[in-house]
């Protein structure tokens, strides 16, 4: 373990990365501070102003800071990348590990419904469960948490299933140690490496379904604020007034990319086998 | 991966940009009007093109069918009813008994010729329909409430003389009646054709045949509709002989008409700025078309819920929002402030009832103060998920005016669906809507909110006066044109100003851009979004 | 054979499950459809009415074991906001949602393979940069700016597509290339990976002992060996492709599987949103069949090991 941390701290990609990505975290959580109640306040006077000494990145439709905006809206965006993809880890580690160590049935019946839910396009998922309970957040948080589960379950199936084939958890099986000593002692602790990569990987894809939701109109809805509402809302004046769109989709790319490299660069560092 | 790639992907992000720069806009300018086409958009799909099934999605029943009467606008602005498919009628001294004669010859598009007996069909359809949702226009009918209600088989207030001649008895006199046949909610249908489709009508192209100027020959749902000149129409033949309707969001329908692909740009899609910038400022601003709109924006608020249920707090909020600032940012001013019920242009629009809403946040402190909410209150404004960009913002603006004095509105999204479910229901808190009238008099706006206990729920007003809902109901039996819109004026006053049912917004102007090919475009008189495309000359 | 018999039954019991949890989670929370197709103008009586005629007020286990029949007889329900079959709507819209489909995994391919050749045989020069460059842009950019960007410039400046798909094979050309981008970009990234892992396996050094160039070596062999893994992932990719499709159609106007959705959403239509779900559910199963099949006819490996 301490090891791969080393090799991480070496790898230049892993520390661009993360400081870009942390960098982005601390300034967009301290909006608050940086900006109080600037997310909604409004100046009807300055409308749609462009980008200038005043406001940097300009004003919205409401004459609201763009800039104050953009970090409240990652901020939004990074909480519902993060705390779903992180219910979704642990989601599918559960049941991953359920199906690989609980006998045929529970196999059968894990793989059974990761298969359900990945059989259904995730956009589809997501709007079944938006037509239920409507566009906010919590819909939003939900509907990552269902899409993404299943495919984190499927990967820690089978990684479970290679350590538990492993000599020393067979030795230890034969040596008498209880099923959940196995699970906890032995199983979990190399599942961990997988698990950071799966945690980093998925989040592209969560920040990809909120703005692609959201930009649907059925995902965050206003007053609230979030990247891929920023983009919705700006949609109409994206030629005009282009800096209300490009800020918020250069906000999306660089926390796409900047979570892709850091999570190819630890696949590559923790888990190699996991690229097949 | 390395810098390299990064400094690379951004080259890759700007070359394109530049070279699309150095390209300029070329208008398509060049195609001229003489194939008598031209190409509109819409930015929901209609539901159905049945004039019964649906109260919003009038393009169809507007243009492929006809009512008795019709609307003409006068060009000092007034309007008047013209005959349409009716020929003439009588009224009875006591205001019951209407005789009607059709025009002579007139058939549907497919041949079928039209009967007075269709009439009587079309108005027991509506009645008998199990999702209608035309009732109120023919409910004055005498036995209507029969056979809504199921306990008649037949409309016994009409009697057809012949194939020309039908006569219909109301219940009480109602002067709008003559108003409600002019709009396309009581369009005229076959009893052949519509029997004969039986499901299919309304929802096939081919099936769905009226007498009017235009067939529609392709519905493709979420996409478009296409229409083709009628050579059967009774009347004048009109300059357009093709129309194609795309389904197409606001940033579509502006770059589609600066690229001439459009014909008719519909401005109240787009932001004020936009209009300001592109069309008002630049090249477009002598093709600019704008009209009135028939219609009261407004802030209802339910009288059902605390603690909006104290008179005192109505009133502070209609003290406390800046209606002026609305207009002038989100619809660049284009439109002015309404105290009232009825729009100017309405009849009966009373000039004594204007002028006395102003903002004022002390006194609006002040009246919350002697309602007990001295520290404020939350409250919840329920927006439709689907609405306009401008409904939101203004929705969002009259949140921070009442933030100032001390109310916590808290806006709440709800689909399209849930939104209406939450309406009817009678329990929304708070929304801004928009009413545009279907006929000029004061009634329809008046009775939709106020005229039953029905319909004060069904509109989440929960008015609960039960003596002014009687008098509203009971206003529209009175003969006298003079003595009803006093009464009327009244009742404005009474229900705006004592009882602060709502906060009176503003109407707007509709404004449109006309393209190269247009030469005249006259838009429905009321300001509706859909139009009538015979109002269209070609060059 | 059995094999085969046995995942297709596997196949059906997951669509089952999907049936299950779609019919379930639409009805958590009942919205009244009436009230929308009737919007403005409503009256109490009108909205009790409706309930009444579609059938809203039966219990649940009644209204599924409706749907399940009627499913099983290749009846869908009639959609609420369209009035008709929801087979029928499906049925006219496929053609357009497979139309996109086909084409954006044709451009994905192409370009997609193509951007990784090109990126080994100029490996660490301008072009390599230019297509991973592409390609990573390709992954990391939501489908919907892609679309949008993709609109402004070919249509709005250049002129040189229309700006809606209109029926025609060429005006669908901007929605596939916007769609396929994304996969492009996966498989773009596959291609060179895999190949840059192909330049190194001993019997490029043989074929280069031949006589033969790297580059020729790698195109013959390189390619083949490569093809394998970018197969099962385009099988993969096809439920991302239905998702990014329902985006796409909406901003270039195509009547598809995606736009029916999004209406069935808006007007909560629930025959039409179960019927559309559960048809992409469908076609995601039997890619991932077609995709097994390949990859057995492909992979002599696989005959032996399973």
């Amino acid at each position: 373990m301490k090891e791969n941390v080393k090799r991480c701290v070496k790898n230049k990609t892993v520390i661009i990365s993360l400081s870009v990505i942390l960098v982005i975290a601390v300034v967009s959580f301290l909006a608050p501070v940086l900006f109080p109640g600037a997310d909604s306040a409004q100046d009807l006077s300055v409308r749609l102003s462009p980008p200038g000494a005043g406001h940097i990145l300009g004003t919205d439709e409401l004459g609201r800071n763009v800039l104050a905006r953009l970090l409240y809206g990652t901020r939004t965006s990074f909480l519902i990348a993060i705390l779903p993809t992180a219910l979704a880890v642990i989601v599918g580690t559960v049941f991953g590990i359920i199906g690989a160590f609980f006998g045929k049935a529970a196999d059968s019946a894990v793989t059974w419904a990761s298969d359900v839910t990945l059989a259904i396009p995730g956009i589809l998922l997501a709007m079944v469960i938006l037509y239920t309970f409507g566009g906010s957040a919590v819909s939003v948080f939900l509907s990552i948490v269902i899409i993404e589960w299943g495919g984190i379950a499927r990967i820690v199936r089978s990684a479970t299933q290679r350590i538990a084939k492993s000599e020393y958890v067979k030795a230890a099986k034969t040596a008498g140690v209880g099923r959940f000593r196995i699970m906890t002692r032995h199983i979990f602790p190399n599942l961990v490496p997988t698990l950071i990569v799966l945690f980093t990987l998925n989040i592209p894809a969560s920040v990809l379904s909120e703005s692609s939701l959201s930009f649907l109109g059925i995902g965050i809805q206003p007053p609230g604020v979030s990247l891929g509402l920023m983009v919705n809302q700006s949609k109409q004046y994206l030629f005009d007034m282009p800096w209300l769109s490009l800020a918020p989709a250069g906000m999306i790319l660089v926390l796409v990319l900047a979570f892709s490299f850091l999570g190819d660069a630890l696949r590559d560092i923790l888990d190699p086998t996991m690229k097949q | 991966m390395n810098k390299r790639v990064l400094k690379f992907l951004c080259l890759g992000l700007i070359l394109p940009v530049m070279t699309a720069g150095m390209v300029s806009c070329k208008s398509a300018g060049s195609k001229s009007g003489a194939d008598g086409e031209i190409h509109l958009a819409i930015v929901d799909d209609i539901v159905s093109m049945d004039a019964h099934k649906t109260s919003n999605d009038y393009i169809v029943p507007m243009n492929v069918f006809d009512s008795l009467f019709s609307i003409k606008k006068n060009p000092d602005g007034t309007t008047e009813i013209v005959n349409s498919l009716a020929d003439s009628f009588t009224v009875s001294d006591d205001g019951l008994v209407y005789k009607f004669t059709l025009k002579d010859g007139i058939v549907f598009s497919d041949g079928t010729p039209l009967k007075a007996d269709d009439v009587k069909f079309t108005f027991e359809r509506i009645l008998t329909l199990p999702d209608s949702a035309q009732t109120d226009f023919v409910i004055a009918i005498d036995g209507a409430e029969e056979l809504l209600n199921g306990q008649a088989t037949e409309l016994r207030g009409i009697t057809v003389e012949d194939d020309l001649h039908f006569t219909i008895t109301l219940a009480e006199p109602f002067s709008g009646f003559i108003a409600q046949l002019a709009t396309p909610s009581t369009v005229i249908y076959s009893r052949k054709i519509v029997t004969e489709a039986g499901n299919d009508f309304g929802t096939v192209p081919e099936k769905t045949i009226g007498t009017g100027p235009y067939i529609v020959t392709a519905w493709n749902r979420g996409s478009s509709l296409s229409f083709e000149y009628n050579t059967r129409y009774w009347g004048e033949e009109p300059s357009v002989k093709k129309v194609e309707i795309k389904v197409m969001d606001a940033s579509s329908m502006n770059m589609a008409f600066q690229k001439g692909d459009l014909d008719i740009l519909d401005c109240l899609f787009l932001d004020s700025a936009i209009v300001d910038s592109t069309y008002k400022n630049g090249a477009y601003k002598d093709s600019l078309v704008s009209v009135d709109r028939l219609g009261t924006n407004y802030f209802l608020l339910n009288e059902n819920i605390e603690p909006l249920t104290d008179v005192k707090v109505r009133k502070a909020i209609q003290l406390s929002i800046d209606r002026d600032s609305i207009l002038q940012s989100v619809y660049g001013g284009d439109g002015k402030l309404e105290d009232g019920i009825y729009p100017s242009g309405c009849l009966g629009y009373s000039q004594a009832n204007q002028g006395w809403l102003k903002r004022d946040t002390q006194e609006a402190k002040k009246l919350l103060k002697e309602a007990g909410y001295e520290n404020g209150f939350d409250m919840e404004i329920s927006v439709d998920a689907g609405a306009a960009d401008a409904i939101n913002n203004s929705i969002q603006i009259i949140a921070e005016n009442l933030k100032e004095v001390g109310i916590n509105a808290n806006i709440k999204s709800y689909d399209h669906a849930s939104w209406l479910d939450l309406r009817n229901s009678g329990k929304m808190p708070s929304f801004v809507a928009l009413w545009i009238l279907d006929f000029n008099d004061p009634d329809n706006i008046i009775y939709t909110f106020f005229g039953s206990v029905d319909n004060t729920v069904s509109r989440s007003d929960n008015y609960g006066d039960t003596a002014t809902i009687a008098r509203v109901a009971d206003a529209r039996k009175i003969v006298n044109t003079d003595d009803r819109m006093a009464e009327y004026a009244a009742l404005e006053k009474k229900l705006v100003q004592d009882d602060a049912v709502w906060v009176p917004l503003y109407s707007l102007k509709h404004t449109y851009v006309k393209g190269s090919r247009v030469k005249n475009f006259t838009p429905h008189w009321a300001g509706w979004s859909d139009i009538y495309f015979s109002g269209v000359e070609l060059f | 054979m059995w094999e085969g018999v046995k995942k297709v039954i596997y196949v059906i019991t997951v669509l089952l499950g999907v049936m299950i949890l779609i019919f379930l989670m639409l009805r958590i929370i009942p919205g009244d459809t009436a009230s929308v197709l009737l919007n403005d103008h409503v009256n109490q009586e009108a909205l009790a009415r409706m309930t009444e005629n579609l059938g809203l007020d039966k219990p649940l286990p009644v209204q599924f074991f409706r749907y399940l029949t009627g499913v099983l007889r290749g009846d869908l329900g009639q959609s609420f906001y369209y009035n008709r079959p929801v087979l029928s709507l499906i049925a006219e819209a496929f053609p357009n949602t497979l139309l996109l489909s086909v084409m954006a995994a044709l451009f994905a391919w192409v370009f997609g393979i193509l951007a990784g050749v090109i990126s080994v045989l100029h490996n660490r020069r301008f072009p390599d940069y230019l297509f991973s460059g592409l390609s990573l842009l390709g992954i990391s950019v939501p489908v919907f700016m892609t679309a949008l960007f993709l609109q402004y410039i070919f249509y709005f400046r250049l002129s040189l597509f229309p700006q809606n798909y209109n029926g025609s094979v060429y005006s669908m050309i901007l929605p596939a290339v916007a769609l396929g981008w994304n996969s492009a970009g996966s498989i773009g990234r596959l291609t060179r990976s895999n190949l840059m892992e192909q330049m190194q396996a001993p019997y490029i050094d043989t074929a280069k002992a031949k006589g033969m160039t790297a580059k020729r070596a790698v195109l013959t062999h390189g390619l083949k060996n490569a093809m394998l893994p970018i197969i099962t992932m385009m099988a993969i990719q096809f439920s991302g492709m239905l998702s990014g499709a329902v985006i796409t159609e909406s901003i270039f106007g195509i009547s598809g599987i995606g736009k029916l959705a999004i209406t069935a959403v808006q007007t909560r239509d629930m025959p039409l949103l179960q019927g559309t779900v559960l048809f992409a559910a469908l076609l995601v199963a039997v890619g991932n069949i077609a995709a097994d099949v390949i990859n057995r006819v492909l992979d002599p490996r696989l005959k032996n090991t399973k």
